[in-house]
């Protein structure tokens, strides 16, 4: 068992390191560097800079090495924690996204609680009131969630905000929170914002878990387990959550792996839409005014998420299935 | 009550909506009443039919530079069709080959298909797609090679597993007895059999690739403007939401109802043509 942790961290060890070439390679990619497009912004200014000059921002910066030398000062100083200098806002990368890394997080966590808390329920309901009208309705609603993009449900929701409750929806702080240092009544003020993007999030991986749910369900419901136990008379609820509910909820758990890098991108239009203060939208403008370390940064950052929560739901089966300490062995 | 049971067991009003876009993507200009393009700055959000302050000219109304949206939506019905059409053609075929490659040979070759294939499927895909497009610049073309590289893991795994059931019969052994090479045993006798289910993964796609060109187009890195597209379409409404309402709903209705009919119907055919898959038992 300690083998079997002991291989999953190794592997997703080379998986960070994977995504840290792949991040690096697309702070390469854009033609030009940082400073190719400085000079272009003081040209459209009216100003402009000499050769001499140019280089030596470019020796400055480490830009005149060759690409392999730079990755390796890049990955030896992120090892340390530092991502590098966001050349536009003209501070270190850490500080520009501090504040944002853990609202993405709790956005894309509460998200995956949210989806868990209605699917589980309401596809376990599907699956033991088979062809039901609650069955029925809970497939449409599933689609529904499914089919309608996300932008459109966060347009719908700022609209219907907006014109009937007068609230504006967006943002996930009040004015007077938003630079304010952390504290309980900041948190209380996150909680009281952040449930409009994680429902705008939460409804589209729905569908898809509430489907897994009742299906596996169903496979289990009709195996002869079940008819033993009801032949011997234990009491439906219990009948139901103690075996067949548990086989059901293997793929929930490894599923919400594949759902948190999907939830991660949702988060991005939602946040684009809402104006939400999470790595997205910075994502975003990092990569138009090509502030590489910036977007290299936050794409290495967004995929060790993903790689910590195929992790975390990894060692979640192992405690959930025991089969796989008995496999793992 | 038999209509209610006809259409609970035959997608009709879905197998309608893809009619209709059909019909609208290829007879565009002859249908859309007006220039898609025509902007006219005295006729900005005009209201559709009905409600006050409509004009004649403008059926479903105007978007905020005045240009008529009936015919942007049927212009945008075109664009959808063949960036679904495409897309979707193209990433089957590279899921069909490696699916039947992978199920056909095994062992590594389809260890490392399907470890490729997992962790393809694990990429957040609207980043990446951002992240290229930024740097290759907007295009049709783009949009759908990214959308196909998006879409072919499902049609792996289908594929795959059809290969699998498929390469153990009789008639594969007897080809391999006569002699017939991997290349003709693959395209001649596996391939035609595993037709049902590259329809099924096709249909199922439909559905993730709008809403994705939708996306895409609504944060401004789809299709190049002004070419009418339904995700561009919702974002250009996006300010106007209190005042001009339709500017945003209509195109996002139009996304809706293509995704929902595309899930309907894929649903449909699997349930129909791959038993095995069956998930509403």
């Amino acid at each position: 068992m300690a083998l079997y942790i002991g291989k999953r961290v190794l592997y997703g060890f080379i998986a960070i390191w994977i995504i840290s070439i792949l991040s690096f390679i697309i702070i390469q990619l854009p033609p030009g560097d940082y400073v190719s497009s400085y000079i272009a912004n003081l040209a459209a200014q009216g100003s402009s800079l000499d050769q001499a000059e140019a280089e030596n921002l470019r020796i400055f910066y480490g830009l005149d090495k060759p690409w392999h030398i730079q990755y390796l000062k890049w990955a030896s100083r992120i090892v340390t924690g530092d991502l590098g200098y966001s050349f536009e806002w003209e501070k270190p990368v850490m500080s520009v996204i501090q504040g944002r890394i853990l609202t993405t997080v709790l956005l894309a966590l509460f998200a995956l609680v949210f989806t868990w808390l209605f699917a589980i329920p309401i596809g376990i309901y599907s699956a033991v009131h088979k062809y039901s009208i609650g069955d029925y309705l809970a497939t449409f609603l599933g689609f529904l969630g499914l089919a309608i993009p996300d932008f459109l449900i966060a347009l719908i929701a700022m609209w219907f905000g907006y014109s009937i409750f007068g609230w504006s929806v967006g943002g996930l702080f009040s004015p007077e929170f938003g630079t304010a240092p952390w504290s309980i009544a900041k948190f209380l003020d996150l909680m009281k914002h952040l449930w409009v993007p994680v429902i705008i999030l939460g409804t589209a991986g729905m569908a898809a878990m509430i489907r897994v749910v009742r299906a596996n369900l169903l496979d289990e419901l009709s195996k002869p387990y079940v008819v033993t136990a009801r032949a011997k008379g234990i009491s439906e609820w219990k009948l139901i959550m103690k075996y067949p509910v548990r086989m059901a909820l293997n793929p929930v758990i490894s599923m919400s792996a594949y759902l948190l890098p999907y939830l991660i991108s949702g988060s991005v239009i939602v946040s684009v839409v809402l104006s939400l203060p999470t790595l997205g939208p910075t994502l975003l403008k990092s990569l138009l005014s090509q502030d590489s370390y910036l977007a290299g940064g936050i794409i290495f950052l967004i995929g060790i998420f993903t790689i910590l929560g195929t992790l975390i739901s990894d060692l979640l089966l192992l405690w959930i299935d025991p089969r796989i300490k008995f496999e793992a062995r | 009550m038999i209509i209610f049971n006809l259409l609970r067991r035959y997608p009709i009003i879905p197998a309608f909506i893809y009619t209709v876009l059909i019909i609208t993507a290829v007879f565009a200009p002859l249908i859309s009443p007006q220039d898609p393009y025509k902007n006219s700055l005295r006729d900005r959000n005009v209201p559709p039919l009905g409600i006050e302050g409509s004009k004649s000219e403008y059926i479903l109304g105007t978007d905020p530079i005045g240009r008529d949206m009936l015919s942007r939506l049927i212009y945008g019905a075109r664009v959808s069709a063949m960036v679904m059409f495409f897309s979707i053609l193209i990433g089957v075929t590279i899921g069909t080959t490696l699916g039947l490659i992978s199920g056909y040979f095994g062992g590594h070759i389809d260890e490392i298909i399907m470890r490729f294939v997992d962790i393809w499927a694990a990429l957040p895909f609207i980043m990446i797609a951002l992240v290229v497009v930024l740097i290759y610049g907007q295009s049709f073309k783009i949009l759908v090679a990214l959308l196909a590289l998006m879409s072919w893991p499902g049609p792996v795994r289908l594929v795959r597993a059809q290969t699998l059931s498929l390469k153990n019969m009789d008639y594969i052994a007897s080809a391999k007895i006569y002699g017939a090479s991997n290349i003709r045993i693959l395209a001649k006798h596996l391939l035609p059999g595993t037709w049902n289910i590259v329809l099924v993964a096709a249909t199922l796609n439909i559905g993730s690739i709008i809403l994705t060109e939708a996306t895409l187009s609504f944060l401004g890195v789809g299709i190049p403007p002004p070419t009418p597209a339904w995700g561009a379409m919702t974002a250009s409404g996006r300010n106007y939401l209190n005042d001009a309402w339709w500017v945003a709903f209509m195109p996002g209705m139009c996304i809706f109802l293509v995704v929902v009919a595309g899930n309907f119907i894929g649903d449909w055919l699997r349930d129909r043509l791959d038993p095995s898959l069956r998930q509403l038992n």
